[in-house]
């Protein structure tokens, strides 16, 4: 029986009296990998800030592991997130930027440098070693930084925003096998505008539109047919 | 073209977020402008009667005149480190059918309309209507003008072009000051009578007009070597500034490990207070705090002890102060990270309260010489240094959870005024009134110095139950957060 890791409760956002997000009820199951799709406004990024308690739910919760977020701050142990460029602190070399991460998690810079072999063909030698502060790196790479900061730690619930966007190709099939690689013990969440790559990463679809689940989905060999129909204009 | 260019900066200023944000910024850097202009604009009117007093037989025209191409050395000097020079703004036009020429010529003549360019009129013109007119002919009169407004516009392209082609670099700025002390030393010893010397050139110039061409010559000169500049680097890797990016070397040193989790806040602080410039220029500018209490040197209140509590307070927490304003606000642009990672809120403002203490022990043992101007300042100083210890940083961790804005760190640090709301300019009251109202009942007790020890222990109070305090302060922010935060995403 699978475990519930994420449970939304009468999650309701808005702004002045906007409805931006309702989700009457939603549960995310440890080990899934889950894709959130829709176009521009339909909650993603509303979503993943109320799961890392950034911004204030209208009504309703969100629990982690059965805690609300926005009461305990349990859920930082175990929960690694890379929304936007406001996740880096770019006056820090990539290396320092990862120490850092690594030692809020108990890490010394020896296990933060073991851990970062494992990522050197995904950085394909424009992060490390590069005597630049992230601010002075380009978009690519910095988002590069950002999801490999996102995963130190061993957390067990990974969020990714939009995680395909400003990277080359190579890099793309890169963090597609990536992310296959840690969801097979992970809970992973991204969200993404590419639908031929969620469908290839996740198992579960979820189709959100003007802040309302509209297909939950499993994945299956029909998916992608499915969502490009139901996007087609 | 070039009329189109300068008309959307006109633009840019009136539209400026900085107008239509904050009433209060504006109106007090209005003042502040005001006040300056006003001063200058007495100072040229009543210039030549103060001559006359403090230089009796002295003809005021000629001293003035040269006191004013003295003014200009001091000026390029001023500019340098407060003058912004238009660099950026062209970038959305490069793209644009545009000639290169043209974008050159508007990033020179952008530089004019400038706070440093217009300054000097306030009392080059009033002299001029008051004094020189009056008393010259009109064929001198004009001349001086003239020659007072070329020195204008050299000044200003003089400073441009120090700006790009060296840059801001600290070795740059020691170069100008060190030749600027070296000229004062060799007046003041008499090698050189400076003085004398600017003003026998420019009454040289009044009185031979062509010379004027020189000046002029020499501007444009400048003018096409910039021009000439920007037209090979109108390109956005050398956006002009000349600034590329420089080779950093990382420093993994932890100062602070033993402090747990607030330390590594500590850590990163101390990166961000090194490497942006606007917390930079805040530690610099504690060590200038230090010398405050001699600004008042010779003065009525010198020895009195409210004056020099007050000296204590701006001295050991002159870092604090300044700082502690932008408590938060120094971690808007990766504030989400902040809340996200593994990270207790506690941590966060723990690790800010130990650092600025630091600061503040720090300051206080460079106050220590003033023991020998007065023992007193001793016990000031300790009392001043405990009370920043805790209230006055408290009292920022408070605004902070109600007052934070985005700001960059790393735009310059002088006359930016980003991130700054009324609470920033009136918090300071209840800083100096509290330590006097504690001091002032002991005082009319005939216990004046009993009451610089009720300071201290007030102060020594609020650091034994910094716990207790922080944590409340934590679930002040708490409640705040997403206030704050939603804040700091507001580009």
């Amino acid at each position: 029986m699978k475990e519930v890791i994420i449970e939304l409760k009468e999650l309701k956002k808005g702004y002045s009296g906007q409805l931006v997000l309702d989700i009457p009820s939603m549960d995310i199951f440890s080990g899934e990998s889950l894709g959130l799709v829709g176009n521009n406004g339909a909650g993603k990024t509303t979503l993943f800030s109320l799961v890392l308690d950034l911004i204030r739910a209208s009504k309703g919760e969100v629990l982690s592991k059965g805690s609300n977020v926005a009461q305990s701050e349990n859920w930082k142990h175990y929960t690694g997130a890379f929304l936007d460029e406001s996740f880096l602190i770019d006056f820090l070399t990539a290396e320092e930027y990862f120490n850092f991460v690594g030692k809020l998690h108990g890490w010394n810079p020896t296990d933060v440098s073991n851990f970062l072999q494992g990522y050197e063909e995904f950085f394909n030698g424009e992060v490390l070693g590069k005597k630049k502060y992230l601010r002075d790196m380009s978009k690519g790479n910095q988002k590069k930084v950002g999801i490999v900061a996102a995963l130190i730690g061993d957390p067990e619930i990974i969020l990714l925003d939009e995680p395909f966007a400003n990277l080359d190709p190579s890099t793309q099939i890169r963090l597609k096998r990536l992310i296959n690689d840690i969801s097979k013990d992970r809970t992973v969440l991204i969200s993404s505008h590419d639908l031929a790559h969620v469908t290839e990463v996740c198992n579960r679809i979820v189709v959100l539109d003007k802040g309302a689940v509209v297909k939950d989905l499993e994945t299956s060999e029909e998916t992608l047919r499915e969502l490009e129909s139901y996007f087609a204009v | 073209m070039l009329f189109q260019l300068l008309w959307q900066q006109w633009k840019k200023g009136v539209r400026s977020p900085i107008l239509t944000q904050s009433i209060v910024q504006t109106a007090v850097l209005g003042l502040f402008a005001l006040y300056l202009i006003l001063s200058f604009l007495a100072l040229g009117f009543v210039a030549s009667d103060i001559l006359e007093e403090v230089l009796p037989g002295a003809d005021p025209f000629e001293v003035f005149s040269g006191l004013l191409v003295y003014y200009f050395f001091m000026d390029v000097l001023m500019r340098f480190f407060l003058q912004k020079f238009p660099s950026l703004a062209i970038k959305p036009y490069l793209t644009l059918p545009v000639r290169k020429g043209q974008l050159a010529h508007f990033l020179l003549l952008r530089s004019l309309p400038s706070f440093f360019n217009v300054l000097p009129l306030f009392f080059i013109l009033p002299f001029f209507f008051r004094t020189v007119l009056p008393t010259q002919s009109l064929a001198i009169s004009l001349a001086w003008l003239v020659m007072a407004l070329l020195l204008v516009l050299t000044s200003n392209f003089v400073s441009y072009f120090i700006d790009k082609s060296f840059g801001r670099r600290p070795v740059v700025a020691a170069g100008l000051l060190a030749g600027l002390v070296l000229l004062m030393y060799l007046d003041f010893s008499g090698y050189i009578e400076l003085l004398a010397l600017l003003q026998q050139g420019a009454m040289w110039m009044v009185a031979h007009p062509w010379g004027l061409f020189g000046i002029l010559g020499f501007i444009v000169l400048l003018y096409r070597g910039l021009h000439l500049m920007f037209c090979r680097q109108l390109y956005l890797e050398g956006d002009g500034s000349g600034e590329s990016v420089a080779e950093v070397s990382s420093m993994d040193i932890s100062l602070f490990d033993r402090f747990g989790k607030p330390g590594e806040i500590m850590d990163l602080e101390t990166k961000l207070i090194w490497r942006s410039n606007r917390a930079r220029t805040f530690l610099y500018m504690s060590f200038f705090f230090l010398l405050y209490p001699l600004i008042f040197l010779g003065d009525d209140n010198w020895g009195s002890l409210p004056f020099m509590l007050v000296m204590s307070l701006l001295m050991t927490g002159s870092f604090t102060l300044n700082y502690a304003q932008l408590l938060l606000s120094w971690n808007s642009t990766h504030f989400d990270f902040i809340l996200t990672s593994d990270l207790q809120i506690e941590d966060i403002f723990k690790g800010k309260y130990y650092l600025l203490i630091i600061s503040n022990v720090i300051l206080f043992v460079l106050t220590l010489p003033y023991v020998f101007v007065d023992t007193r300042y001793l016990l000031t100083n300790v009392a001043m240094m405990l009370f920043n210890s805790s209230w006055t940083i408290y009292i920022y961790m408070l605004i902070a959870c109600y007052s934070s804005k985005r700001i960059d760190p790393s735009k310059k640090g002088v006359f930016n005024f980003e991130g700054f709301g009324a609470a920033h300019y009136l918090i300071i009251i209840p800083i100096i009134v509290v330590p006097l109202l504690l001091y002032l009942p002991l005082y009319m007790m005939d216990q004046a110095l009993m009451g610089v020890v009720a300071i201290g222990l007030f102060g020594l109070l609020g650091i034994l139950f910094r716990e207790y305090i922080i944590r409340a302060i934590v679930g002040v922010f708490q409640k705040r957060k997403h206030f704050v935060a939603a804040n700091f995403r507001k580009k």
